[in-house]
C-alpha cells in the first residue's frame, strides 16, 4: 500500500523538484528579463504538505467504513437484492424471446448464425442501457440512492441479464462447427456494428430527453446562487427599463452568461485529486445536506 | 414454469456475480480501457465453451445446460455494456482505443469459446 509517511517516494520527489528549478534560472540569465522570471517563478505551484509528493497520497477506507453500505457498496444489501431481481427479469425476458421466437435451422450457411431472439434481445438490452444510463446522469432532480438503485437494478441487472455475449459466442462456434465461416462473420459484424447504432441513439435520446429539464434546474440554481441586494424599505425603484436608464438585454444571455461563470469558480484546475476509496462528499448547496 | 422459474434465478445469481466482480475489478483499475466487462465477458465465454462441448458430447442433459448457459453465462456476461463502453469512448474522442476494445471484444471471447470446446472435450 502507498502511503504517505512512505520515505522513498518522498525521497524522489525531492530530487524530481531539484531539476525544474534551476533550469528558468540558467536560461533567464542568458536571454530573458528579471520580470519574466520572477512571473515563471509565481506561476509555478508551489505544493506543501502532503500535495508535494510526486503522486497524491493514497487514502485507505477506514476499516469501520467498509462495513458500510454509504462508502462500500458491496456491503449494500439492497443493491444485491435489486441486481438480482433485475437479472432475474431480464433473464426471463431473453429466455421467454428465446421460446418465442425459436431458432429455424437452415442449410444456408450465410443465414446460419443467426439467431434472431439473441439478436433482438441484445439490441434492445443495448438501446435500453444507453438510453438508461445517458439519462440518470442527466436527472438531477433524482435522489442520488434512487438514480444508484435504477441505474444498478435496470441498468446493470436487468438490461445485462437481458443481453448476451456468450450465448451469441456459441451460436458462432455452432455456425462454424457446421461450416458456416462467413454466416458467423456476418452475424457477428452485423450484432456489433447495429448495437453500436442502437446505442449511440439511445444515449442521444436519453440526453434530449433530459435537455429541457436540466437547463431549467441549472438556470433555477444560477437564479438562487445570485444574491441580489435588495432596495431598502421605503426607496422606490422604477420598473419602467426606459425611466431606470437600463438597456433591455435578453434574460437568457445574462443568465447563461452567469452560469459560466459559476462553473467557473467551481472547478479549481491543477490541483491533483488524492487517490482515496472514499466516496467524495458533496454537499446540496440548497439545503446544506451532505450525501 | 418452475424450470423457467429457476432459469430466471440462475440469471439474477448471474447478475450478482457479474456486480460483485465488477465492482472489484473497477474499484482498484483506474486506467481508460474497461477492463471489467472485458474480464467477465471473457470468462463468461470461456465457460460457455466448457458447457457447449459437455452438452453436445452428453455429458450433461440439456436442462442442466439451460440453467448455466441461458440462465448463469446470460446474466454474467453482458453485451449491452460493452457496446455502450465502446460507444463512451467514442464520445470521449478516444477513438483509438475504442476500436482496440471492439477488436479485443470480438476475437478474444470467440478464442475463449475455442479454448473452452477444447477444454471441454478433452476428456472424451
Amino acid at each position: 500500500m502507498h502511503t504517505y509517511d512512505d520515505g522513498g517516494s518522498r525521497g524522489q520527489s525531492q530530487t524530481t523538484q531539484v531539476g525544474p528549478y534551476s533550469e528558468p534560472a540558467e536560461s533567464s540569465d542568458s536571454d530573458n528579463p528579471l520580470t519574466h522570471d520572477f512571473e515563471q517563478e509565481l506561476l509555478r505551484p508551489h505544493p506543501t504538505g502532503a500535495a508535494a509528493a510526486r503522486k497524491p497520497p493514497s487514502v485507505p477506507l477506514a476499516p469501520l467504513k467498509r462495513m458500510q453500505a454509504r462508502f462500500n457498496p458491496l456491503a449494500d444489501a439492497l443493491m444485491y437484492l435489486v441486481v438480482f431481481l433485475g437479472g432475474c427479469f431480464g433473464t426471463a425476458l431473453r429466455y421467454g424471446l428465446w421460446l418465442w421466437l425459436p431458432y429455424q435451422g437452415t442449410t444456408n450457411h450465410l443465414l446460419m448464425a443467426f439467431h434472431p431472439a439473441t439478436f433482438i434481445a441484445n439490441m434492445i438490452a443495448t438501446f435500453g442501457f444507453a438510453l438508461l444510463s445517458s439519462y440518470m446522469t442527466q436527472a438531477i432532480w433524482l435522489r442520488k440512492r434512487t438514480r444508484q438503485l435504477i441505474s444498478r437494478g435496470v441498468g446493470m441487472g436487468m438490461c445485462g441479464g437481458f443481453s448476451t455475449l456468450s450465448a451469441m459466442m456459441i451460436e458462432d462456434i455452432t455456425a462454424m462447427h457446421n461450416g458456416g465461416y462467413w454466416g458467423f462473420f456476418l452475424y457477428t459484424m452485423v450484432t456489433f456494428i447495429v448495437g453500436i447504432v442502437v446505442a449511440w441513439f439511445g444515449s442521444w435520446l436519453g440526453l434530449q430527453l433530459t435537455k429541457k429539464r436540466s437547463t431549467k434546474q441549472a438556470v433555477a440554481d444560477v437564479m438562487r446562487m445570485q444574491t441580489r441586494a435588495k432596495p431598502a424599505i421605503g426607496v422606490r425603484v422604477p420598473t419602467d427599463p426606459d425611466v431606470a436608464g437600463g438597456a433591455p438585454t435578453n434574460p437568457n444571455d445574462e443568465l447563461q452568461s452567469a452560469s459560466l461563470a459559476a462553473l467557473a469558480a467551481t472547478t479549481h484546475p491543477g490541483d491533483p485529486d488524492p487517490d482515496t476509496d472514499e466516496i467524495p462528499v458533496v454537499a446540496n448547496p440548497m439545503t446544506g445536506e451532505v450525501k | 414454469m418452475g424450470q423457467f422459474l429457476l432459469i430466471c434465478a440462475c440469471g439474477g445469481v448471474g447478475a450478482v456475480a457479474r456486480f460483485v466482480l465488477n465492482t472489484s475489478i473497477q474499484r482498484s483499475w483506474r486506467r481508460l480501457f474497461p477492463l471489467s466487462t472485458f474480464i467477465i465477458n471473457v470468462l463468461a465465454s470461456l465457460l460457455a465453451g466448457v458447457a457447449a462441448a459437455a452438452y453436445t458430447y452428453q455429458t450433461v442433459s440439456y436442462y442442466t445446460y439451460l440453467l448455466f448457459v441461458t440462465g448463469f453465462l446470460g446474466g454474467f456476461s453482458t453485451f449491452s455494456t460493452a457496446v455502450n463502453e465502446m460507444v463512451s469512448l467514442a464520445k470521449s474522442k478516444q477513438f483509438a482505443m475504442a476500436a482496440f476494445y471492439f477488436l479485443v471484444t470480438l476475437v478474444i471471447p470467440f478464442g475463449m469459446v475455442i479454448v473452452g470446446w477444447w477444454i471441454g472435450s478433452m476428456g472424451r
